[in-house]
């Protein structure tokens, strides 16, 4: 994120010649006259319509303009220079996006685009994109027309990157039917023998299923329930409507046909079993509210494909940020809700209930309750409920439906009979209509029923059943255990030709099949009416139904279907087929973030099989490390090592073999770095380096990675940044926001140990500049992680003696973690906000972010380093208090000691230790400790102990006479402090250092000393600053602050010892010191001053 | 040994869906006798039952024996 680099949105022209490379081969000669005269009429067209050439590839130019307009023009003449005399075949596309400048390359969205849909073209057009195509609206020079929207390769990720494609249709233009195209179009709702889906990566797994999202409308006998229409109108203003009844209540039906009818903006999501996973589950809502907003959610989803857990508030918030700008009122409708079990997904969605912008309103249909806040909206006014009561028939409904809609001229009574043994219980109603067709007597058929005891949907299936041909009961029992059915899929089941006529004979006949799209390719049973067949079916033999899942499966998996193939597979237990299916999809669901689903998956397979197939063993594995079951974890990849290192030996040649032994070292170091062995995990590293390339960017930086976490545990501070260097470039390369972003923390923390704060802080600056240039400014805003981030700023801040910046990042800082589990960042947050309240003077608060540390370490246990960091404040904080008993006794509970090996976790303590014999006068002792902590440093290039040391000896060596020594030390540690400009190791120990310092820049301004003289010029600017703001500058201890609190209110000195539990004497001697401190004489003029300088 | 009693008459065969020991009527209501192996379980033949609409009228335990 350092490079220099130019960002700018411009139109941008790719241009090919067509078949050029193959006239080189046959007419050397020829071609590159061709390239000439297309170069020359290029530049010449360029210069006139104002346009940049950026850059030739052989056959093809790019190039930029600023105007879009400018640019299609100048399309337009070369098209029409270059079919003059001799045509020259010449494809053009025009895109206005993003384009990157670099030192050495051009880059962007915008140049990727643009070649990709020139790529779609043939010779002699122009193609553009939508967007560049909105900015010709009003141009009446140009016109064009719509050929579609293109997947285009390598970036439509999903649905919403497909780009709507323009052709030029001015006079002299190509313009090429849509089927001539190239690319593969992306029909929103395309049809085929396949299911409609939309491809979400670009191999091709994890397809969304469009069935899931279709809105299924109403058949023609729908009772149109104009009374529930109003009572759901009133849901408009609401957050949440619940329709909470069990099956066969006509909870769809209601709200597809209020949505029809009142032509209600809606985005619709048919949730099943495998939305039990919070990154799928997203992904279908997020694809749902495409269908109204092309572009939203491109960012949220790109998070989720994270290879460790992101926080769902983080998310969801991305989300809410983008749908606040939605200006339209719309419905986002959840069917089945009921299925949904998983705790992560609930709590993901009880976030987005409470974040919900008011343009938007949840419908959600189920079968119970959810686990979300009901209550709670229900207290706000924010729900409307609609319950089985409300949904069941009335009589006059019942008597609606078979009278008017069926014709079936039922008597009052019958419908009396009909409301008393239903309930108004809608499926029941349904499939006695169905068994009624065809029958004379009704009435006797409806007492019949009505004196039977046995469970309605036996009585009446088993009626409805009997009326069908032989045939067609047949259909019906054996499609049962699909979920979806299509013509072809239930021929290669049934082994027949003409199930799609039977499917929509059943659709005429009303018998609840229901159709997934507009087409009427994909139906389903209503899923009550499935069940009661499936029981009809399940009671046969048992090899029968194998048989028909098998077949199934067989289908599925020869249309590209492997998940829908693998959950039937699972029916019939066939898991060897089952795994082997899974191990092709398994890195496509990873990449995805759909965790819960691999779970889910080797959940049910036998633990050795997945053991044998160490591809599945390595995801797997992974996905139970991030959800902390290291343990389950590591069996599996001990024996996906062990394999794969036996068919390495055997010279098995399995594809891609070696960077199978890559990912699965990278992922037992990400295993072992839980364990705490840094050698262990630097040997994983290594192999995992030499077997992995930059082809696969995500795995490599992952790698280095975690080199940078080992060599930082291994207290190799440099080769850790270095590593975390590497892995940076690498983590850019794959465009993982996740990865990116732990990197880039890690490194800007390990930046500012090595005093590097330059670097440090501009990086920090870069990666939010980054967050918020990709649309996750909401992330920073909300996601924990940052936590650590605006703590290392707000101490580069301080350090640089920014006291007022370095508060507000610190304020960040405190807000993101306080509430999080993260003990660890808490812990570093709590220091750093301590030591700047410190520096502010603001000692009672100061005090009390250290008893928040108390609080937290008292229940958990943190990293040693920042445990460390806590015990070298707290010690540091005694001694400037002047509680040097309490100090000691402190560092004593610590094992802090001077004579023996200090271990780079253990550092800070020992810092502590030496302001304590500092303060003891025990000047040797502290000399010895000090260049002991010296060295350590310097071995590491530690900039800031370095200069902190330095600064401690200058005061150790005045403190024994020593002033040649101490000057020369302290020269030393500015020369350290002054190329990242760090003062406040100077500032904080200013009444004793200061007239060491004054000498020091009198030696400057006579040039004897090489210090830069900005970093002088700032360090004597900041120490008069300093010395005219008050509140530093007396330093004022606890107790000082307590006795002038008491004295401003009046009280006798007598009164002062009763309430601090102290002897007159003290209370005397005390406020002695106080007027020493204070400059004052006299108690009045104690508390005057006291107020002047708001330190009461 | 759990038994789980509904409103109306159960065909026999759902004997098997409900994993049920055995299937009997009483009156309007039919009385499943179910080895419950975990929670999980007991929910599974819950959720079952509110998917066909059936009416609950109780869940009880059975001693042992």
């Amino acid at each position: 994120m350092n490079e220099k680099k130019v960002r700018q949105l411009a139109a941008v022209m790719f241009a090919d010649l067509v078949g050029n490379t193959a006239l080189m081969q046959r007419d050397e000669k020829l071609a590159s006259t061709v390239r000439a005269r297309h170069r020359e009429v290029f530049q010449q067209q360029h210069k006139l319509h104002q346009g940049k050439i950026i850059q030739y590839y052989g056959d093809g130019v790019l190039s930029v303009f600023k105007s879009a307009v400018d640019a299609v023009h100048c399309a337009i003449d070369i098209q029409r220079r270059l079919q003059e005399d001799e045509p020259v075949a010449l494809r053009i596309g025009l895109h206005l996006g993003d384009i990157v400048f670099d030192k050495s390359e051009v880059y962007g969205d915008g140049v990727n685009v643009a070649s990709r849909i020139e790529s779609l073209g043939v010779a002699g057009c122009i193609l553009v994109s939508g967007k560049l195509n909105d900015e010709l609206k009003n141009h009446t020079t140009i016109s064009t027309t719509s050929l579609g929207h293109f997947a285009l390769k390598n970036i439509a990720d999903n649905i919403a990157d497909a780009v709507e494609v323009f052709a030029i249709t001015n006079e002299g233009i190509k313009v090429p039917e849509p089927t001539e195209l190239k690319g593969t179009r992306s029909l929103p709702n395309k049809t085929s023998d396949v299911f409609p889906v939309t491809s979400m990566n670009r191999s091709g797994e994890n397809k969304v299923l469009l069935t899931k999202l279709h809105i299924s409308p109403p058949g023609i006998q729908t009772v149109h329930r104009t009374e529930l229409f109003e009572k759901l109108a009133t849901g408009l203003k609401t957050k949440l409507m619940l329709i909470s009844a069990p099956a066969g209540f006509g909870k769809t039906t209601l709200v597809s046909d209020w949505i029809i009818q009142q032509k209600i903006p809606a985005a619709w999501y048919s949730i099943d079993t495998s939305d039990n996973d919070a990154a799928e589950f997203l992904s279908y809502m997020i694809t749902a509210i495409q269908g109204l907003y092309p572009k939203f959610g491109e960012n949220a989803l790109k998070l989720l494909h994270s290879p460790s857990q992101i926080s769902p508030e983080s998310i969801i918030q991305v989300l809410i940020n983008e749908l606040i700008s939605f200006p339209k009122h719309f419905l986002v409708v959840l069917d089945d809700f009921h299925i949904i079990t998983n705790r992560e997904v609930l709590t993901l969605f009880t976030y987005f209930i409470e974040f919900i912008p008011p343009t938007i309103h949840l419908v959600i249909l189920t079968r119970a309750d959810p686990n979300l806040p009901i209550a709670k909206l229900r207290s706000q006014h924010q729900l409307v409920e609609l319950r089985a009561t409300d949904l069941s028939f009335s009589a006059n409904e019942i008597h609606f439906l078979f009278n008017r809609t069926l014709k079936l001229k039922l008597n009052q009574e019958d419908v009396q009979s009909l409301t008393i043994k239903t309930e108004g219980w809608i499926a029941g109603l349904q499939l006695i209509a169905l068994a009624l067709q065809g029958r004379e007597d009704s009435s006797a058929f409806i007492q019949a029923f009505k004196g039977n005891n046995r469970y309605i949907m036996d009585y009446l299936i088993e009626e409805v059943l009997k009326i069908q041909t032989p045939e067609t009961k047949e259909f019906l029992l054996q499609t049962s255990l699909l979920e979806q059915l299509s013509g072809p899929l239930c021929d290669a089941v049934l082994d027949r030709q003409d199930s799609q006529t039977v499917l929509e004979m059943l659709e005429r006949n009303n018998v609840f099949i229901i159709s997934l799209d507009a087409e009427r390719k994909w139906f389903r049973y209503h899923h009550l009416f499935a069940d009661l067949l499936k029981q009809r079916l399940l009671v046969r033999e048992r090899s029968a139904v194998m048989k028909l899942h098998a077949k199934a499966s067989v289908w599925f998996e020869q249309n590209q279907q492997i998940p829908l193939a693998i959950e039937h597979l699972f029916q019939i237990q066939d898991y060897g087929k089952a795994i082997e299916l899974l191990e092709e999809l398994v890195e496509g669901m990873w990449e995805k973030g759909h965790h819960t689903s691999i779970i889910k998956y080797g959940d049910l397979l036998p633990d050795e099989l997945i053991k044998k197939n160490p591809r599945f063993s390595l995801f797997y594995a992974w996905v139970l490390i991030t959800a902390g079951q290291i343990q389950k974890a590591a069996p599996f990849l001990a024996s996906a090592e062990q394999l794969t290192r036996q068919n390495i030996a055997n010279g098995a040649a399995i594809p891609d073999q070696k960077k199978l032994v890559g990912k699965l070292a990278v992922a037992l170091a990400y295993q072992h770095s839980f364990m705490g062995k840094p050698e262990i995990i630097l040997a994983y590293c290594r192999t995992a380096l030499d077997n992995l390339s930059e082809e696969d960017p995500l795995w490599f930086s992952w790698g280095w990675y975690a080199v940078g976490r080992a060599q930082l545990a291994n207290e190799n501070l440099m080769e850790s940044t270095v590593a975390l260097k590497k892995a940076l470039v690498f983590g850019k390369k794959s465009g993982n926001i996740y990865l990116i972003t732990t990197i880039a923390i890690a490194l800007a923390f390990n930046e500012g140990r090595l005093g590097r704060y330059n670097v440090s802080y501009q990086r920090s600056v870069d990666l939010l500049e980054f967050l918020k240039e990709n649309g996750y400014a909401a992330l920073v805003k909300t996601d924990w992680t940052f936590a650590v981030l605006f703590a290392n700023m707000a101490a580069i801040k301080y350090f640089w003696a920014d006291l007022d910046e370095a508060t507000e990042n610190i304020k960040i800082a405190y807000r993101l973690c306080i509430h999080e589990a993260d003990m660890t960042s808490k812990v570093l947050v709590l220091v750093v906000y301590s030591v700047l309240l410190h520096g502010q003077g603001d000692l009672v608060e100061a005090e009390l972010k250290i008893k928040e540390m108390e609080v937290i370490l008292q229940k958990n246990k943190v990293n040693p380093f920042l445990e460390s960091m806590y015990i070298g404040w707290k010690a540091t904080w005694l001694v400037s208090q002047n509680e040097l008993e309490k100090a000691r006794a402190f560092l004593d509970m610590h094992d802090v000691e001077t004579g023996k090996p200090i271990s780079y976790l253990e550092e800070y303590r020992y810092i502590a230790f030496a302001l304590l014999l500092m303060a003891e006068h025990k000047m040797e002792e502290a000399y010895g400790l000090l260049s002991q902590l010296y060295e350590m440093a310097s071995a590491q290039g530690r900039i800031e102990r370095m200069i902190e040391t330095k600064v401690f000896l200058s005061i150790v060596f005045l403190a024994i006479g020593d002033k040649e020594k101490a000057l020369s030390s302290l020269t030393e540690s500015l020369s350290y402090a002054a190329t990242d400009e760090i003062l406040m190791y100077h500032l904080n120990y200013l009444e004793r250092i200061n007239p060491l310092l004054q000498e020091i820049f009198k030696k400057q301004a006579t040039a004897e000393s090489k210090l830069p003289q900005p970093f002088i010029d700032k360090l004597k600017y900041t120490i008069e600053k300093r010395k005219k703001s008050p509140s530093a500058h007396f330093k004022l201890t606890t107790r000082d602050r307590e006795a002038l609190q008491l004295l401003a209110g009046d009280l006798t000195n007598q009164e002062i010892a009763d309430k601090l539990f102290i002897s007159l004497n003290t209370v005397k001697s005390r406020l002695k010191d106080l007027y020493v401190k204070l400059e004052v004489d006299s108690r009045s003029k104690a508390v005057e001053k006291a107020k002047q300088l708001r330190l009461i | 040994m759990t038994e789980i009693i509904i409103q109306e008459h159960l065909d026999p065969t759902w004997e098997k869906h409900f994993d049920a020991l055995s299937i009997r009527y009483k009156d309007n209501l039919t009385i499943m006798q179910i080895e419950i192996k975990d929670q999980a379980h007991l929910h599974g033949i819950l959720n079952l039952i509110r998917d066909l609409n059936l009416k609950i009228i109780s869940v009880n335990r059975l001693e042992a024996g």
